[in-house]
């Protein structure tokens, strides 16, 4: 009984910190996304005006805040990346080493943009500034990809996390219905066929998130194709399906436990 | 000789003050040296061990009458429990099953594939000073 206490207590405090990093990780991505903003508005500004006067001084200032909103930039996507990063810690329903994995090449990209937000910051002159630009812009398709697949793993293993979730508490309902003193034998009969239900729309929505969650993790860091929007879209459709047949797990399983 | 006159009478005057005061000193003095002296008897020691008794009975009694009665166990309910009402032991099930279903069925509910919390960044990813 105190292993069990202890364990749960841990439990909660581990599940606390995740939340309390994601939410970290959240207002991080806040904070830089409201310096870009600053400093993409004076870019603007700056651009605006070497456009009309084509003058050194304003070359020098439009240089200087396109180097700044380059390197803010590449800040807003470390943030989202590190916001991805806490949210899988905290997502239950996947295994280490598919969590391990994402977050690897998370990791992977936010190092690249780090060492982008170093040259950016050090360019030379607008033609350098300038390659450095479309070097990001031809990272969005992969970068687009990645989240596409974290985010769709994280969706499915939810709902798996959530399936074994229900799973527990229909074991407590056979211990409840065992222990109780029921004797409508049409009723328990009933409470049976609920549980039976639940148990298998548990085991088809495990199944279709599994399928759904490994379809996903198959999306590479790549350009945008059909085929990459075909894998997300019928992935996607299994987890929404996964969600369905669990909501109707949950149901049956509160069916059998009325009264409990 | 008036004057000499008026001298002795305020002398004298202050001479009368004096003497009730003293007495006063007096009195005093004896009062508190008979009460030492009292002190020192086994009598007067007695009385204090009685009232200090008296001081920590008061004070017993009345962190007694702090703690509050046992409570009588309550009376078993008195109509049986109906059938549709299963008990079950309280170290199986310390939250009542249906509140856990409701906050599973919660949860899953605000599950969305389109997490706004994770949407991607809207950025300006043509930032040129050069392109049109």
């Amino acid at each position: 009984m105190k292993k069990f206490i202890i364990v749960l207590i841990l439990t909660s405090l581990s599940v606390g910190v995740a939340s309390a990093d994601f939410a970290k990780a959240k207002d991080d991505l806040r904070f830089e996304f409201e310096n870009y903003t600053k400093t993409h508005q004076e870019y603007a500004e700056t651009r605006a005006k070497y456009a009309q006067f084509k003058t050194l001084p304003a070359e020098t200032d439009a240089f200087e805040a396109l180097k700044r909103v380059l390197a803010d930039r590449s800040a807003v996507m470390s943030a989202y990346f590190a916001e991805f990063t806490e949210k899988l810690n905290e997502t239950g329903g996947m295994s280490d080493s598919v969590r391990n994995d994402l977050i690897s090449e998370l990791t992977s990209e936010r190092n690249y943009l780090a060492e982008f937000k170093r040259k950016a910051l050090n360019a030379k002159n607008v033609e350098g500034a300038e390659n450095l630009s479309s070097e990001f812009q031809n990272k969005m398709d992969g970068w687009q990809n990645i989240t596409s697949k974290v985010k769709g793993v994280v969706f499915s293993s939810s709902i798996i996390s959530i399936a074994n979730r229900t799973s527990q508490l229909i074991g407590k309902v056979e211990n409840a219905l065992a222990g109780s003193k029921i004797s409508d034998i049409s009723d328990l009969n009933l409470r049976d066929e609920k549980i039976a239900q639940g148990k298998d729309k548990i085991r088809e929505t495990k199944d279709l998130s599994s399928k759904s969650q490994s379809s996903f993790l198959t999306i590479k860091f790549d350009t945008r194709t059909f085929d990459t929007k075909r894998i997300e879209d019928k992935s996607r459709a299994d987890s929404e399906k996964a969600k369905i047949l669990l909501t109707d797990a949950i149901t049956a399983v509160s069916e059998a436990a009325r009264g409990f | 000789m008036e004057t000499q006159n008026n001298d002795n009478n305020f002398s004298s005057h202050k001479i009368g003050m004096g003497e009730p005061v003293a007495e006063e000193v007096d009195k005093i003095r004896n009062t508190w040296e008979k009460f030492k002296n009292f002190a020192k008897t086994p009598k007067f020691k007695i009385l204090a061990g009685i009232g200090v008794l008296i001081i920590i009975l008061i004070i017993v009694i009345a962190v007694i009458a702090q703690i509050p009665a046992n409570p009588k166990p309550p009376a078993p309910p008195l109509t049986p429990t109906p059938i549709a009402s299963p008990t079950e032991s309280p170290s199986i099930n310390p939250q009542p099953i249906s509140s856990e279903s409701a906050t599973l069925a919660k949860e899953l509910h605000g599950l969305l594939f389109n997490n706004p919390d994770l949407s991607f960044p809207l950025l300006d990813w043509k930032i040129s000073l050069t392109s049109k």
